[in-house]
């Protein structure tokens, strides 16, 4: 939690968020039916589906409102005005990097990988990314990684925006398999490049590729053979296990 | 149901589970999971219950059953590893335990402090159990004369205690999460007329929001955000020798044990709070009521027995709203509750009438997880010890990929992942910001019922709000909510301070 002096400027700023989504609320709840007849149905208020929805909208703005005269009265104003002030430009902190690490592979994991390629690539490239980026705890190495995974990401977004993926996959079923693993070599490449000559990195890198590996190859046998989960997206590896499984059943 | 018939039904669930190899593995592979879970910092016991959901959906009531209650016993207690050994709690409800058990361990006494906790959480939790089979059957029986206006302030008032007690900072922000989750449970068709509510024209929403991914999103990517975010660093731990079982030491400290096990099941008792609280709350009075309060923070038996025979009294506690009213004690048992949801249990009033020997199961679980639990803690705490050399770096991402494949595999719809990715990082921007998460996840469960029986009750008066307070329970729940409120109020604390002021002036 932030300390009480941002947290109040943070609570200025929040409350009025706050204050706007009550009031969102109760503006959608109004163009529900209240008195009106809906699908053949007469209404009478206390029947009406916008009765909570309108208890709830009224509720935040209350209280939303409780918070900001809160904040008003214990120099929130004040600390939201000078925390905007010495805000010259963007400049990231060590921690908002490590923010921006977690969210970057985590964001484009579920919005843009797992839909679209095959389940196992899709895990060991967000835990080789998500593993080293954090196991290795070198801030400058942190950077040039999250750089270099943000480049990989920006590509497979470039394609799935352009709608070169579909074109791909209609070519050759798995060739966003393929070009997933390649992603997946340039990065344990580009990583031991960066480490070059370094042993505690080569054993930290070994042990983060062998857990990046091994979690997917537990995960897909588990949720697609043993508890019948169809997974989001069965590509070429997928397929590969679906191969061995029946040919060693 | 007789005495005779519910102790035939207990006994007869302790042999079922004794009998068949599967269960017994079952459960002691989940209570060691759950000591590892609870044991690594970062992991609690809620995120092993949430994730464990997933696995054991294919699976019966029954053995789903013991392997979550197994994982959520286990997870309590292995939270004190981490607080006795390295100092650093592995889930918050072993919190105050690190204040007397880290300096044991300090003495070279870490495995008489983990036979400690071990016989004291394993007494909590037969005291939190023996709770369960006394009081959930009253408390049904009660409830079944509730009708739907006692129903609408008990979950309204649920949502109220809960952002009460669990807020960092104001009141008021506990009562926002509460509304918060309440306005995620409307999303989707009302269940009275159809009409679509705040669906934004998704058809993905109008089924509404499922509870279990909004459940895991809400605990878990805010506790892999923070653990990643803030750079944390393992310590070296204490050696831990034999762990000695501490009888002689538990017999000379029953009054502490009955008072923390007390203490326990009461807080478990308040929906939405959780184990650290009735551990910090058990220390606290532990210390205040002691001749010697100096010892405290020392290495002292009195602080480790208070604070974990607490914690895992605390379960039993939690365990006995959900199963009579259907509202959880707990953040694990928020989690417990859209598990059984899953396996078509509907816990509350009914669940005495429809599965009678429902509850006397879930206590025959308790005791052998407990057991199981004690036994794993004895035999394997040296083992479970050497994990708390893992960095977070190395298993947080696993959990991430856990908790998404568990959201994604309940319904089987990638939605569920484009919802709880967003939940959860707006739950760690509120945490970050004072407000609780519990009473986010109580509005989320308590908001379809508190709808429903809010219009239902209208109904049947005809739009008077007159039975609020002519029923005599709805008008006291009524009285206690807004005495919760008013207390609350700065205007009250301001003039209770005067007053005390005053008093102790004169």
């Amino acid at each position: 939690m932030l300390d009480k002096t941002k947290l109040r400027g943070a609570d200025f700023i929040t409350s009025i968020g706050l204050m706007l989504f009550g009031v969102w609320i109760l503006f959608q709840t109004f163009k529900m039916p209240m008195k009106d007849t809906y699908g053949g149905v007469i209404n009478v208020w206390y029947v009406s589906p916008a009765l909570f929805p309108l208890f709830i909208g009224t509720g935040i703005i209350l209280l939303a409102i409780n918070i900001l005269i809160h904040a008003i009265k214990n120099g929130g104003f004040q600390a939201f005005k000078e925390s905007l002030q010495s805000k010259k430009g963007i400049h990231l902190t060590e921690k908002g990097y490590r923010f921006l690490a977690i969210l970057v592979p985590l964001l484009s994991l579920v919005y843009m990988n797992l839909p679209r390629i095959d389940f196992f690539l899709s895990i060991l490239l967000f835990l080789l990314f998500f593993i080293t980026v954090f196991y290795f705890d070198d801030f400058l190495l942190l950077k040039k990684l999250l750089g270099f995974y943000s480049i990989e990401m920006g590509i497979l977004l470039l394609l799935f925006l352009t709608g070169m993926d579909t074109i791909l996959t209609k070519a050759f079923r798995y060739s966003l398999d393929i070009l997933a693993l390649g992603l997946i070599t340039a990065l344990y490449i580009f990583l031991r490049i960066q480490i070059r000559g370094q042993n505690e990195y080569t054993r930290k890198l070994r042990n983060a590729f062998m857990i990046s590996l091994l979690t997917p190859l537990i995960l897909v046998p588990t949720f697609r053979f043993f508890l019948r989960v169809p997974l989001p997206k069965e590509g070429g590896i997928v397929d590969l296990l679906f191969i061995l499984y029946y040919a060693f059943r | 149901m007789t005495v005779f018939q519910a102790l035939v039904s207990f006994f007869g669930y302790l042999g079922t589970i004794l009998s068949s190899p599967t269960t017994l593995l079952l459960l002691f592979g989940s209570t060691i999971l759950g000591i590892i879970f609870g044991a690594l910092p970062g992991l609690t016991a809620t995120l092993g219950v949430a994730l464990l959901t997933t696995l054991t959906y294919s699976l019966d009531t029954g053995p789903a059953l013991v392997s979550l209650l197994g994982i959520y016993v286990g997870a309590v207690y292995g939270g004190s590893y981490g607080s006795i050994m390295i100092n650093i709690p592995g889930t918050a409800a072993a919190a105050a335990t690190a204040l007397d058990g880290y300096p044991k361990a300090l003495r070279g006494e870490a495995g008489v402090a983990i036979g400690l906790t071990t016989t004291a959480s394993f007494l909590g939790t037969i005291v939190g159990m023996l709770f369960v089979v006394v009081f959930t059957p009253i408390i049904s029986f009660l409830a079944l004369q509730f009708t739907s206006f006692e129903f609408f302030l008990l979950a309204f008032f649920g949502i109220l205690i809960s952002g009460s007690i669990s807020t960092p900072d104001l009141v008021q922000k506990g009562w926002i999460a509460g509304f918060f989750g309440l306005f995620l449970a409307v999303v989707g068709r009302d269940p009275l007329q159809f009409y679509p509510r705040f669906t934004l024209g998704l058809p993905q929403l109008e089924g509404g929001i499922e509870v279990v991914p909004v459940l895991i999103g809400a605990f878990g990517i805010p506790q892999i955000i923070q653990v990643l975010k803030d750079r944390f660093v393992t310590a070296k731990a204490q050696q831990v020798g034999r762990v000695i079982p501490s009888w002689n030491k538990i017999m000379h400290n029953i009054p502490h044990i009955i008072r923390s096990a007390l203490i326990g099941v009461g807080i478990g008792a308040v929906p939405g709070i959780g184990e650290d609280i009735a551990a910090w709350v058990s220390y606290g009075t532990a210390k205040n009521t002691s001749k010697h309060p100096e010892i405290y923070g020392t290495g002292c038996d009195e602080g480790i027995i208070a604070s974990e025979t607490a914690n895992n009294a605390c379960i039993g506690g939690a365990m006995i709203p959900l199963l009579s009213l259907g509202i959880p004690g707990s953040p694990p048992a928020a989690m417990l509750l859209g598990a059984l949801l899953l396996h078509g249990i509907a816990p509350g009033p009914m669940l005495h009438v429809e599965q009678p020997t429902f509850v006397f199961q879930v206590s025959a679980i308790l005791l052998m997880a407990s057991a199981a639990m004690y036994i794993c803690g004895i035999l394997l705490a040296p083992q479970v010890v050497k994990l708390l050399r893992v960095p977070p770096a190395l298993f947080m991402p696993i959990v991430a990929v856990l908790c998404l494949i568990g959201s994604y595999a309940l319904g089987l719809k990638i939605f569920n992942l484009y919802l709880m990715v967003p939940i959860g990082i707006i739950a760690y921007y509120m945490g970050e910001l004072g407000y609780p998460i519990p009473p986010l996840v109580i509005g989320v469960i308590l908001g379809t019922m508190a709808d429903e029986n809010l219009r239902r009750a209208l109904m049947v008066s005809q739009g008077s709000f007159l039975p609020f307070v002519t029923r005599p329970v709805a008008l006291i729940l009524l009285i206690v909510i807004l005495l919760t409120v008013i207390t609350s109020t700065s205007t009250f604390k301001t003039f209770k301070a005067k007053w005390t002021a005053k008093r102790s002036r004169s």
